[in-house]
């Protein structure tokens, strides 16, 4: 009897708008660009979250890609990277007047 | 590459400053240790320990990082376990007992004595359940392994974070991701200056000594309602002044807050709706409140032993050095954020109340998880469409998803069904039937748009309103699962019976 009641209710089956969505899994594309957060008032980012990434370059890669996706760093064949034509944090550094004078002084000038 | 110009003797005190893949590349004196110490580089550091900022900290520390939290308080939980939603619930859970006590219990066969008010030991049943929860917490953080640091935090460069300790002392935490989750404080009325005695925000209304003669509220919203409430059940004759022409905030539905008056009123608090507050005298009697209709208008003055100020609350950021990094506010002092809760700083986010969006502990609970799980999984998920909302008067109200202003602006055409208590057997078998239940949903697809209740037990109802939102069902999906008889919760069935058919009880 149950199953016949079962077998009748499959028969008259409602598709209920609540379906079952599967285990959840972290989507393989997400775009990390910045956008509006979706309770801004506004609905809109200053230009300074921008400008910030732009100019951002001692932390490394801001968008989260993991480092096998964002391919080879070598030079094609023939071709060399120029320093300054490199981040920021590449380049050669600026020695201060009071870097030299710690170096000079052995170190005691940091203590004086 | 310094290091080569300096001789071996000076190496030592010309070193990065930690040894992270972060690590910036310029080189730091490192200065003499004193009374502040470092410590070792966190991989998140949340600064508050409110509900937004330990649920982060525990979640961080259960995804493998290395977490420390903040809190300057000196116990953990924040506004919300400390002086706000779990003190009042307990105050509003014990008042409603005595208030029953005195007034209700005879008409159910129950004959008792001599009935009185121990203030002082209610108050102290409001503190045992706070301490037992903010202990509970500080044991999550040692089972987790979240480093506690009592303290005041100021945010002293993109990647440290210096405490004022509240034992004395400076610390100086490094962290690669920072976590914002101060909190707000509640807005100050112009004129009036909180003492916490005679003029009261929340925290004060939580700890008064005696119960007030009279006592005025400023501002109609769920936490004037609610300490409203408290008050009045203990005797006090409460006035609510609020500015808008309705009670409960812009959130609620009108249908519901205007039954929510009726039975407020009902249980004797008094409403001056469409009134503005025009200025406050506190003197040796108490305080007195000049009013006056919100359009102009004859002044009136309402004598109080007690203002309490319920005007809202705004974020709270004040000290935490955000100028030092160029993180900005905007122009109600809410850290600007992204989808991701990244400041202009990516790796310093912001959640909770300091930043945009309803003020409400489950909300920044949500968001602390999702902030954490951008962290370490670069997604995170939270429906601003699916967040409850609850007062916890008697009887309770809770609503999810849009009301019914809102759906009627939005053009779109929708069906409304809802379902009274009184039609509820289990409401009327506890003598308790006043309220009901309002499902809006899409006139077309019938999906679910908003869910109001007002009724006994509304706060705990709502789950399953908030669920079927957050799955996008329809009120005949709510309307065909069975729910248990005799419960309440058949008035929520019944409720979206009647959105997309008929009730049967009504």
């Amino acid at each position: 009897m149950n199953a016949s009641t079962i077998a009748r209710a499959a028969a008259h089956h409602r598709t209920p708008m609540i379906s079952f969505l599967g285990k959840r899994a972290i989507p393989q594309n997400i775009d990390h660009t910045p956008r509006p957060h979706p309770q801004s008032p506004t609905g809109r980012l200053p230009s300074s979250f921008a400008e910030y990434r732009k100019n951002a370059q001692q932390h490394g890669p801001l968008a989260f890609q993991p480092s096998v996706r964002r391919g080879s760093i070598q030079p094609a064949a023939g071709e060399v990277f120029d320093r300054n034509e490199l981040p920021k944090r590449f380049w050669r550094m600026t020695i201060t007047p009071e870097e030299i004078e710690i170096i000079e002084s052995g170190g005691a000038a940091a203590w004086a | 590459m310094l290091k080569s110009f300096v001789p071996r003797a000076s190496r030592s005190i010309l070193r990065p400053l930690a040894s992270s893949t972060f690590a910036p590349s310029t080189y730091y004196l490192v200065p003499r240790r004193g009374f502040a110490s470092e410590t070792e580089e966190h991989d998140v550091v949340v600064i508050g320990g409110g509900p937004g900022g330990y649920v982060a900290a525990i979640k961080a520390a259960q995804e493998g990082l290395k977490t420390a939290c903040i809190e300057k308080r000196g116990s953990l939980g924040g506004t919300c376990l400390n002086v706000g939603c779990i003190p009042s619930k307990s105050l509003l859970n014990n008042s409603h007992i005595y208030h029953q006590i005195l007034h209700d219990v005879k008409n159910r066969g129950i004959d008792v004595g001599d009935v009185k008010l121990n203030l002082t030991q209610m108050m102290k049943a409001k503190e045992t359940s706070v301490t037992g929860l903010t202990k509970g917490i500080e044991f999550l953080f040692k089972k987790n392994g979240v480093d506690y640091v009592k303290g005041t935090g100021t945010i002293t460069g993109e990647h440290e974070i210096k405490v004022n300790l509240l034992e004395g002392g400076e610390q100086t935490l490094r962290a690669k991701n920072i976590i914002i989750a101060t909190g707000s404080e509640a807005t100050p009325f112009p004129g009036l200056t909180i003492d916490e005695q005679k003029v009261v925000t929340s925290t004060g209304a939580i700890a008064l000594q005696e119960v007030p003669k009279k006592m005025v509220v400023i501002g109609g919203g769920i936490i004037g309602l609610e300490m409203g409430s408290v008050w009045s059940r203990l005797g006090a004759e409460v006035t609510v002044v609020e500015y808008l022409g309705a009670i409960g905030g812009p959130g609620m539905d009108t249908d519901m807050a205007k039954t929510m008056q009726k039975i407020l009123a009902k249980q004797g608090i008094k409403f001056k709706l469409n009134t503005k507050v025009v200025s406050g005298e506190v003197s040796e009697q108490g305080v007195g409140v000049k009013i006056e209709a919100a359009k102009g208008g004859k002044e009136e003055t309402l004598d109080a032993d007690v203002v309490l100020v319920a005007i809202g609350r705004r974020p709270y950021t004040a000290g935490l050095g955000l100028e030092n990094v160029g993180i900005e506010l905007d122009e109600r002092g809410r850290v600007i954020i992204d989808q991701e809760y990244r400041t202009k700083v990516p790796h310093i986010r912001a959640i909770g109340d300091a930043t945009f969006g309803a003020m409400l502990a489950h909300k920044a609970e949500e968001e602390g998880i999702a902030a954490v799980e951008y962290i370490s999984k670069g997604y995170g998920h939270v429906n601003y469409g699916a967040i409850p909302s609850v007062m916890y008067t008697h009887p309770e109200a809770a609503w999810v998803g849009l009301t019914e202003q809102e759906v009627k602006a939005s053009g779109k055409a929708y069906n409304v069904g809802s379902f009274p208590f009184v039609a509820n057997s289990r409401a009327k078998t506890n003598l308790d039937t006043e309220g009901m239940v309002k499902f809006i949903a899409d006139k077309d697809t019938d999906r679910i748009l908003g869910i109001h209740i007002i009724g006994p037990n509304a706060g705990e109802m709502i789950a399953e309103g908030v669920l079927a939102i957050e799955y996008g069902a329809s009120s005949e999906d709510v309307g065909r699962t069975s729910h248990a008889h005799p419960t309440l919760s058949e008035a929520f069935k019944e409720a979206a019976m009647a959105c997309y058919s008929k009730p049967i009880h009504a």
